[in-house]
């Protein structure tokens, strides 16, 4: 479906990347859950979110972060942008693509091409070798952290209201 | 420059990580006396451990895998490990023309994307004196978004035949696990001839509009060189300075070597040095067989840019990443146009003991794989020669010859004009590594007789 005012979300990462693929994973959970206004790319980069908008009012990514003592594996935090864009650099967002999600972000804007409301999902992982699977701490998150997502999003198109 | 205690001068200085490059790395740069006395490209992530991981795996799983190593050049992996797993079961003759059609349209698709993606949003910004596309995209809008359209368009054309942009599932050893309908393939035409001609203004608009810096290098090119077709999946591999070899002999004429500041192999050509692959070499060796579309292009390009082929400058490597994109797109055009399925979309294989090796042209250049497998079609040894790797010591060889242009400058342009020209080979570093600091150690003259 186009986007058409609806929501977009986006799994950013990387399979077979230990915690890297946890924007995947959790795309492809909400997936089946949010039919509808929704649209879900998994499997996307940083730079889905420059060419993926078609016309939707909500730009959801999720992404996974690198843990720290801010952040501990397990933990997310859930970003604006562009207000909370300086936060990212705490969060420590982690890609491995061409383009980061920051800057992803940061181009669209400059070409106009963002919705009014994009939301970032950071979820803490602690492993990104290749070969590897999602990390305990992750695993244990994944199912709290993807119903929070689906929460928000309903909540925002049964109001079209902002996030607190 | 003295200190107090008349010990040469040493001021070193870290800059930031190296942006718009895939993957991550550190160049250590050391000038003395006006002179680059050492320029060394260092790759601090671990190994790759893929040849190692793939032994024991059915050679069946080995595209899948392989094409996780790399975001940016999923389908060269797997293009190259198809073709190598294929002559080991011995079907390399067994697949049908119009597979091997859809092969290459596969690879349109990456190239369409990942050239896009390096041209408008990796490598332009350098051209135009952005510090990133952030800045650059505030003030060239629209061609950003013509850019972001094509490859958008690339990455279609790789989801339509592989099931999905990143790590694509659908190609296995032997074809595909499914064929496209001609619908299927029909409903990209639209898009693509639009793409063609924006493409084809876009590259004039590139040859003359930016300035590129000059740099006279002897290189030794190396591609793919098919006597019938433009380099992508097919071919015996051909040098500019005279060998050519069929690809499951490539280690006859290239060797890798343990480099102590890499973790990444360097590769050599034997009893001779660094060689040079990608969209520069593949053009030069090969340009009387582009697309006529292209073609058409390349005496205004050359015109604009002021040096007809060949091009001995790696900064000439954005025009030529253009004309390809337009190639692609062309070729694109005309295989669907001309696409019938095939009788059966994948040749069926007994598993068998036996050995392969393939390259395929990756959008940054030879893409080599080999694979030994047992009775049972299990991976017993691989080996994998990804192209960024075997541009390293060419991407060193021409800092060194830059050097003498850049080394009055202040560090902060010394780093810059650095980065530029390291983006000249598009490096895909995640193949072999991960991001890129830049480091310069400024060593003063001694003072005469000190």
């Amino acid at each position: 479906m186009n986007g058409g005012g609806g929501a977009l979300v986006i799994g950013v990462g990387r399979p077979g990347f230990g915690d890297d693929a946890l924007g995947l994973t959790a795309a492809r959970a909400l997936e089946p859950r949010l039919t509808g206004a929704v649209r879900v790319v998994a499997d996307g980069t940083g730079l889905a979110a420059l060419s993926a908008v078609e016309g939707e009012e909500l730009l959801v990514l999720i992404d996974a972060a690198e843990s720290g003592a801010g952040l501990p594996a397990g933990q997310w935090r859930r970003l604006r942008y562009p207000q909370d864009a300086p936060a990212f650099a705490d969060s420590h967002l982690r890609t491995t693509h061409t383009l980061a999600v920051d800057s992803a972000l940061a181009v669209a804007a400059a070409l106009g091409r963002l919705p009014d409301e994009v939301w970032v999902y950071a979820l803490a992982g602690e492993r990104f070798a290749p070969e590897t699977s999602l990390s305990a701490p992750v695993s244990a998150a994944l199912c709290r952290f993807v119903e929070e997502i689906e929460a928000d999003v309903r909540n925002w198109l049964a109001r079209r209201l902002p996030i607190a | 420059m003295r200190n107090a205690t008349n010990e040469p001068e040493t001021r070193s200085i870290q800059v930031d990580y190296l942006a718009r490059v895939e993957g991550e790395g550190a160049l250590h740069l050391t000038l003395q006396d006006g002179r680059v006395t050492d320029a060394r490209l260092r790759i601090f992530e671990p190994p790759r451990f893929y040849e190692a991981f793939l032994r024991g795996r059915d050679f069946r799983e080995v595209p899948d895998i392989t094409a996780r190593i790399c975001g940016i050049c999923p389908v060269a992996h797997q293009m190259s490990s198809c073709h190598a797993l294929e002559q080991a079961m011995g079907v390399t003759h067994q697949i049908e023309p119009s597979v091997r059609a859809l092969r290459n349209l596969l690879y349109c698709g990456e190239w369409i994307e990942s050239h896009a993606l390096h041209i408008f949003l990796l490598h332009l910004p350098d051209f135009l004196g952005y510090e990133s596309a952030i800045t650059m995209a505030a003030d060239h809008a629209e061609t950003v978004k013509r850019a972001l359209r094509i490859k958008k368009l690339g990455n279609t054309i790789v989801s339509t035949l592989a099931g999905r942009e990143v790590h694509p599932i659908n190609a296995c050893v032997g074809g595909f696990y499914r064929a496209p309908t001609p619908q299927e393939l029909m409903a990209l035409v639209p898009e693509i001839e639009f793409c063609l001609e924006e493409m084809c203004d876009l590259t004039l608009f590139l040859a003359a509009t930016l300035e590129y810096p000059k740099l006279d290098q002897d290189y030794e090119f190396v591609a793919l060189s098919p006597d019938d077709e433009y380099p992508i999946n097919l071919g015996p591999i051909a040098s500019s300075k005279g060998f050519r070899v069929q690809q499951q002999d490539y280690l006859n004429a290239v060797e890798e070597q343990h480099v102590p500041h890499s973790t990444a192999l360097h590769s050599m050509i034997k009893g001779r040095g660094p060689y040079h692959i990608g969209p520069l070499a593949r053009l030069n060796l090969n340009a009387d067989k582009l697309h006529q579309r292209a073609a058409d292009l390349v005496a205004s390009v050359s015109d604009a840019v002021g040096h007809g082929l060949p091009w001995r400058n790696s900064f000439l490597s954005l025009p030529a990443r253009a004309l390809e994109t337009v190639h692609a797109l062309a070729l694109s055009l005309e295989i669907i146009k001309a696409y019938r399925p095939p009788a059966r979309a994948a040749v069926p294989i007994r598993p068998r003991a036996g050995v392969g090796a393939a390259a395929t042209e990756a959008p940054r250049g030879i893409n080599w794989h080999r694979y030994e497998t047992d009775s049972r079609g299990l991976i017993t040894a691989a080996r994998i020669m990804s192209p960024t790797a075997q541009n390293q010591a060419q991407i060193e060889a021409d800092l060194r010859k830059l050097a003498p242009q850049i080394v009055s400058l202040d560090d902060e342009k010394l780093t810059l004009a650095c980065e530029h020209l390291i983006r000249n080979y598009d490096p895909c570093i995640s193949c072999s590594t991960h991001f890129l600091r830049v480091h310069i150690e400024r060593i003063a003259a001694p003072l005469d007789g000190a």
